[in-house]
């Protein structure tokens, strides 16, 4: 009898169950909204990993790494995101600013893919002052934790700026656009603004307002990532540039390679993986093509190694190229959301943004190390999968992906640069 | 996706949000937390749209996606998660908590706050088990557990909840 009552749930449960709980704080067009851009993520994701598993699946088959040295690396396009179709392609300060109606893929893409907050990196469209003309285009983030957190940013075909105001600092893009930076911080809020002046004819005119409590700042937002949207809409980011020939140079002279495709040298992920963990490994090394062109190019590559034992394999992969930040979907699983990201600075300039994913059902655990560029050089990321193991939890023994630090895998990237 | 599979799912979402809200908000210690798990499941069933339309109950799709979103989430999030709550939010239910005027707090209450201390499996496994009447074996598959362990799971959720109560019915009862 008592094991019977033991069975039923409280009096009072159910109608906890069933009480009314007020209107849903998102709507059915959001939701909508939101299913577009997943499936959209997931194309995307999909396409890179059917591009690279080809990639695998031919060099098995040819039973030997590419041979690089036939194919010569081609010159750097403007590949500012997915959309690559939404930005214009050309020259400097040729971005999407000119037709911004161009530009509405390309924000809320970059959102997407530069911060990390989850659902809060949600840009919606909105209208536009009438005061930047025809043809503007306006979008507000929101961010979750506070109402009062909110990113912004209008872009227009032509409109002036103003000078920059007397407490601005100025920032500068890729070449040559300058941004001119205020920032105030008092009462209960802080602001910044970005603002790229208009240059009639060659480009249009940005707007970015960052605003949030005191002694904050919007999450995720900082210089390098204002300017890195500012790049992207202009046009001037670093991979857009006229890029200098590839140079080759000893990676004892320490300048690394991460430009000059097919010169990354393969042992120095060995010598790493040795120094490191302790293990053996020869890595393999693959192309990186882009997908979204008509014609096959390549823009990356991609040094594969594993070590350890079998049952519990681990995975560097150092990928290096112009975009290779594109191929989040190499070995990633799109469902995932990464951790916060954090910033590690690297000992000779630079920062690394470090993004962490882990999963326990598959047993496996990511870390991801990408390198924004530098000029005159492409981007970089070293990811580390650990194969079959113990889930992740708190009392799991240390596993080989563990035991390496921060520091550790900035050896390598410097390694590589 | 084709406007009419577009407007048969706006349609769909409409109808299965409330639904989906209780189960989310009873399986959540946080509000917001479950609103956007159900954002999220509603935006995953979007993407399923064109394949899942047709099946015979979309809500049972909807909320093995929902549950196991919700488990993913939990495991993703060990490092910043309490290890426990259980001994810490049980003794703090069992300290009378006058209201803003001064009156203790109603069963309901009680019930949420109890409810809410559990531990996460216990609560899903109570939620699922109890308050969406699921079967042991359906419980268990859509947590991914044996059917001992919901059954286990499940009853100490529901011992919990009684240890919970009955201070406060104690409390209710003297008054």
């Amino acid at each position: 009898m008592s094991t019977q009552m033991d069975e039923r749930p409280p009096h009072g449960l159910e109608s906890l169950y069933e009480r009314e709980l007020g209107g849903a704080p998102f709507s059915v067009d959001d939701i909508v909204a939101g299913g577009r851009r997943r499936v959209h993520r997931t194309r995307a994701a999909v396409g890179s990993a059917v591009a690279a598993a080809a990639a695998v699946v031919l060099a098995v088959s040819v039973g030997s790494p590419f041979d690089l040295d036939r194919t010569p690396a081609p010159p750097a396009g403007p590949t500012p995101s997915v959309t690559t179709a939404a930005v214009r392609e050309g020259g400097v300060l040729d971005g999407c600013t000119l037709a911004p109606a161009e530009c509405e893929d390309t924000i809320e893409y970059w959102v997407s893919q530069s911060l990390h907050g989850g659902r809060d990196t949600t840009v919606r469209r909105q209208p536009a002052d009438p005061g930047y003309g025809v043809g503007a285009l306006a979008f507000s983030q929101q961010f979750g934790d506070s109402a009062r957190e909110r990113f912004g940013v209008v872009v227009a075909p032509a409109w002036d700026g103003g000078p920059p105001a007397a407490d601005a600092h100025t920032v500068r893009l890729g070449s040559p656009a300058v941004a001119s930076v205020e920032t105030s911080q008092g009462g209960d809020s802080y602001r910044q603004v970005w603002t790229v002046a208009a240059k009639p004819g060659v480009h249009g005119g940005i707007r970015v307002v960052l605003e949030g409590p005191p002694d904050t700042r919007p999450r995720d937002w900082d210089d390098s990532t204002v300017s890195g949207l500012l790049d992207v809409l202009l046009g001037t980011e670093q991979g857009a540039t006229p890029a200098p020939a590839p140079t080759v140079t000893p990676r004892s002279a320490s300048v690394g390679c991460s430009l000059a495709l097919g010169q990354c040298d393969s042992t120095t992920l060995s010598d790493w993986v040795s120094a490191n963990l302790g293990a053996e490994v020869t890595p393999q090394r693959f192309p990186l093509m882009d997908k979204d062109t008509a014609e096959a190019k390549r823009i990356g590559e991609v040094l594969l190694g594993a070590y350890g034992e079998e049952s519990s394999q681990t995975t560097v992969a150092v990928s290096f190229g112009n975009d290779v930040g594109r191929f989040g979907g190499l070995y990633g699983d799109s469902t995932l959301e990464p951790r916060s990201p954090r910033s590690v600075a690297l000992p000779s300039g630079g920062a690394a943004s470090v993004y962490t994913w882990d999963v326990q059902g598959a047993g496996t655990y990511r870390e991801m190390w990408l390198v924004p560029p530098a000029p005159g050089r492409g981007e970089m990321r070293v990811l580390l999968k650990q194969g079959t193991g113990e889930p992740p939890g708190l009392r799991r023994p240390l596993t080989p992906v563990e035991r390496l630090e921060d520091a550790a895998v900035v050896d390598l990237i410097e390694d590589f640069r | 996706m084709r406007a009419h599979l577009e407007e048969e799912f706006r349609q769909y979402a409409a109808a299965a949000m409330p639904r989906l809200r209780r189960l989310a908000h009873a399986s959540c210690r946080d509000p917001h937390r479950a609103d956007d798990l159900v954002q999220a499941t509603l935006e995953k069933m979007y993407a399923a749209w064109p394949r899942v339309h047709g099946v015979a109950s979309p809500h049972a799709y909807a909320r093995t996606v929902l549950v196991r979103t919700l488990i993913s989430e939990q495991r993703r999030h060990w490092w910043s998660r309490e290890v426990s709550t259980e001994d810490a939010a049980l003794d703090d239910l069992m300290a009378p908590r006058p209201s803003a005027d001064g009156e203790f707090s109603d069963t309901r209450m009680d019930i949420e706050a109890a409810l809410s201390a559990l531990p996460h499996r216990q609560r899903l496994a109570v939620v699922l088990r109890h308050l969406e009447d699921l079967s042991v074996a359906e419980v268990a598959q859509l947590m991914g557990c044996s059917e001992g362990t919901v059954k286990s799971t499940t009853s100490d959720g529901l011992r919990a909840l009684r240890r919970a109560l009955e201070p406060a019915a104690g409390q209710e009862a003297t008054r």
